[in-house]
């Protein structure tokens, strides 16, 4: 369920590279991507966001399709409305249970994913909701940040208030539905009841 | 740690303290030999309460040494929650002080003639006894203040709150961690009860003039103690997951999944969990100049616990753990992490089990004595507890009996004591664990995820319910092996995905003791360790019917995904088919 389009504002953004954890509170709890759907988790975290299969494996430990944890990224796909959230490697045998492919798998049959490959009509236009928790926000968050996420604009009004200072330092350039603007244009945006499509570049600095 | 100290509390004289060697119990530590101390020498039949039982106190195999993460110690007695055989662990400074006094063991026994309190004092020049009622009913905060400022070389405390005092089923025994914080507990199965039985408020240590315990090959011990930190800081959730957010890392995993106890099991998910999850708890920490990384003993190097500064910047409580969080936050429908961190203080200063306390509220709310999410209606309730009304002597003996005290019916408990933060209607194999440990519901028996490795039992399917049966078997083996080294359990991760961090475990020890232990050996103690307290279970009335999770697991779906305990009594009765 994508959010609704009337109210949506595209906000695209280039932060310095201490600024870009400003938003990983937003990747926890959790935003909208707009992707081709009816591929596996495998190839929309490669080819759709241009994560390396290497930093997949090594920092994806801990995957969930709609609540229910996952063992093959290849096998697992994914439809219009899914919700997926990626995790690092976790403690505690239940952590160790839920991790893919583990040794402990079996301790949580009941809510493992069912692959669901199966010959598909190919891929087409689709939204998904994602979390990323704990430590894949720093590591492989940039990469959906960069992709584009939606979100409320409360939420973003929250990030702004609680970053103030490192964003006031940090911010690069600022485009307002495709135009060229200022930090000032972007704290006089009305965010509430608003929808926002958020890119977050990190400069070179 | 060549003497065992035993101290006499009475009644046929006044308490006395004497040093024994370790004889048959040589070689023994932690969770091995509390257990075997109790299995031989308590009475199964006798009151938990009742000058029969005996408290043991013990530090792990490499305590006071120079090995990292070696100073988690073991309390072990005939548990007033349970009535069967307890072995409650902690972290802290105690087990590394008490080890480099020398002491393998501390077995308190007996019982005082009089109503009087006492502390021990143990320091280089040995152990002894003094009455001292000025403790009387004093919070573990205020106590370890008073004993710092008495004794000001003493480097740990080991001591019982209000309702150890109380004899309250939910005690636990406090032990010092590196600031003097009151803040370890050997939490499980009413520890403390035990210790206020015995009439010792405190035992005070201190290890001024000790040296560090040295190796019998100190080189080898040298290099294996570096391989061991090194496989510890590689991998991800040692080196990286637990120091960054502690265990409460998982609270928005496990609700993820569905499998995350919300309102007294009632729901597998919890509206508001991002609200109390590790990720928040860490950054509220680091914003208020408290730690979202922190050792709970000196040569720890995982760091998995952090300091809680309340709104002004003072520090409230050590980071509340995930079990903590849950059972405080999630179970009671609470999502302030501050109420949270409160909550865990007051335990912590009464000497109560936060997941006891935690599972108890809980059944308090469904009985209506508070609303589900009313905070600080959950303070009061533990406030009730520390101050010893009625009500709160009935909370603080635990979740069964406030159930049966208000007439519920879903209360999670196994051998009487309450289940932790994992539904085992969505991770069915850690039911089978909760189910069949014979400490009752107990969810360390599955950190020790070094089953595989171990290699007892041999191979398994895990996706059959037999599978989940065996693996349940080998991860209680394993786990009685890694509580008997005094190692904190977190270890098991680089241990179970890297098995040159396994072997430079062994290494140590081997270096350390001169032994030749190997992989099959460390399985054989941990089956040694199970079988003598299943035995001691069985001598106190324990049988199958007592190895069973409550009915509503069976009976009542899980939602979201609507899911019930499926693992059959017949497959429960396999586990110790070895
Ligand atoms: S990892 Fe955590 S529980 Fe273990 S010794 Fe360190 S601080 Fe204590």
């Amino acid at each position: 369920m994508a959010l609704k389009h009337s109210s949506l504002i595209e906000l695209r953004l280039t932060v310095g590279p201490q600024a870009v954890s400003c938003f990983y509170p937003l990747l926890s709890s959790g935003f909208m991507i707009r992707v081709q759907v009816g591929c596996s988790i495998h190839d929309l975290l490669r080819d759709q966001l241009g994560i390396d299969g290497k930093l997949v494996e090594t920092h994806i430990q801990t995957v969930f399709l709609n609540g229910k944890a996952v063992d093959d990224l290849h096998q697992s796909i994914i439809e219009d409305g899914c919700v997926l959230s990626l995790s690092g490697a976790l403690p505690g045998m239940v952590g160790a249970a839920f991790r893919k492919s583990g040794f402990y798998a079996g301790f949580r049959e009941a809510v493992s994913f069912r692959n669901n490959k199966a010959p598909v009509s190919g891929p087409r236009p689709g939204s998904l909701r994602v979390k990323l928790f704990n430590l894949t926000g720093p590591t492989i968050g940039p990469f959906f940040l960069r992709h584009g996420i939606e979100i409320a604009g409360t939420e973003l009004e929250e990030v702004f208030q609680t970053c103030a200072d490192t964003l006031s330092d940090g911010l690069r350039s600022v485009k307002i539905n495709g135009r060229e603007s200022t930090s000032k244009g972007l704290r006089a945006l009305d965010l509430k009841h608003r929808s926002i499509r958020l890119f977050v570049e990190a400069s070179m600095d | 740690m060549d003497k065992i100290l035993r101290i006499h509390m009475g009644p046929d004289k006044d308490p006395v303290c004497t040093e024994t060697p370790l004889g048959d119990y040589a070689g023994l530590g932690g969770r091995a030999m509390t257990s075997t101390i109790i299995s031989k020498e308590v009475p199964p039949m006798c009151h938990p309460l009742g000058a029969d039982n005996k408290l043991v106190i013990a530090p792990g195999l490499l305590s006071g040494t120079s090995a990292a993460m070696s100073g988690r110690i073991s309390v072990g007695c005939k548990s007033p929650l349970t009535g069967g055989i307890k072995e409650a662990n902690a972290g802290g400074q105690g087990s590394q002080v008490l080890a480099r006094l020398g002491y393998a063991a501390i077995i308190i026994e007996g019982k005082p003639k009089k109503d009087v309190l006492y502390k021990v004092v143990i320091d280089r020049n040995g152990a002894r006894i003094i009455e001292d009622n000025s403790l009387r009913m004093m919070g573990n905060y205020d106590l370890v203040e008073k004993i710092k400022q008495e004794y000001d070389t003493a480097t740990a405390c080991i001591s019982i709150g209000p309702a150890g005092e109380m004899k309250l089923a939910a005690a636990t025994v406090a032990i010092t961690d590196t600031d003097f914080h009151p803040a370890r507990h050997a939490g499980r199965g009413g520890v403390g009860a035990v210790m206020g039985a015995k009439g010792v408020k405190v035992i005070v240590l201190d290890d001024t003039g000790m040296k560090m315990r040295e190796p019998k090959d100190p080189e080898k011990f040298r290099a294996a103690n570096k391989k061991f930190v090194e496989g510890l800081k590689s991998h991800p959730v040692t080196g990286q997951a637990l120091p960054a957010y502690g265990t409460n890392v998982l609270t928005n995993i496990i609700n993820e999944a569905g499998a995350y106890p919300t309102k007294n099991f009632m729901w597998g998910r919890f509206d508001n969990c991002s609200r109390i999850s590790g990720e928040t708890e860490a950054e509220t920490e680091t914003r208020r100049g408290g730690k979202a990384t922190h050792g709970c003993h000196r040569g720890c190097v995982i760091q998995c616990s952090g300091i809680y500064m309340d709104k002004d910047g003072h520090y409230l409580s050590k980071q509340p753990e995930y079990e903590t969080v849950w059972a405080h936050g999630g179970n009671c429908g609470i999502d302030d992490l501050d109420a949270i961190a409160m909550l865990d203080r007051l335990d912590d200063d009464f000497g109560l089990d936060t997941i006891e306390m935690g599972a108890t509220i809980a059944v308090a709310m469904e009985a209506g004595i508070a609303e589900f999410g009313d905070a600080q209606a959950a303070i009061n309730l533990i406030k009730e507890v520390g101050k010893g009304t009625p009500l709160g002597r009935i909370l603080g003996s635990g979740a069964a009996v406030t159930g049966k005290v208000f007439g519920v019916e879903r209360v999670p408990v196994v051998k009487g004591q309450a289940l932790p933060a994992y539904d085992p209607r969505a991770v069915q194999g850690i039911g089978v664990t909760y189910a069949t440990s014979p400490m009752g519901a107990d969810h360390t028996s599955g950190y020790a995820v070094t089953a595989n490795i171990l290699g007892v039992g041999g191979k398994v399917d895990p996706l059959s319910s037999k599978g989940q049966v065996e693996l349940s078997r080998n991860l209680q083996i394993a786990t009685a092996a890694v509580d008997s080294t005094g190692m904190c359990l977190f270890i098991a991760f680089a241990v179970l995905d890297q098995p040159e961090t396994f072997q430079a475990l062994i290494d140590m020890i081997n270096s350390f003791y001169g032994m030749n232990l190997t992989a099959d050996g460390v399985a054989e103690l941990g089956k040694t360790v199970l079988k003598s307290e299943r035995d001691f279970n069985a001598r106190a009335g324990f049988t199958s019917k007592n190895d069973r999770l409550p009915e509503f697991y069976k009976k009542e779906v899980l939602p979201p995904h609507n899911v019930t305990f499926q693992v059959t009594d017949e497959e429960l009765d396999e586990v110790f088919n070895w």
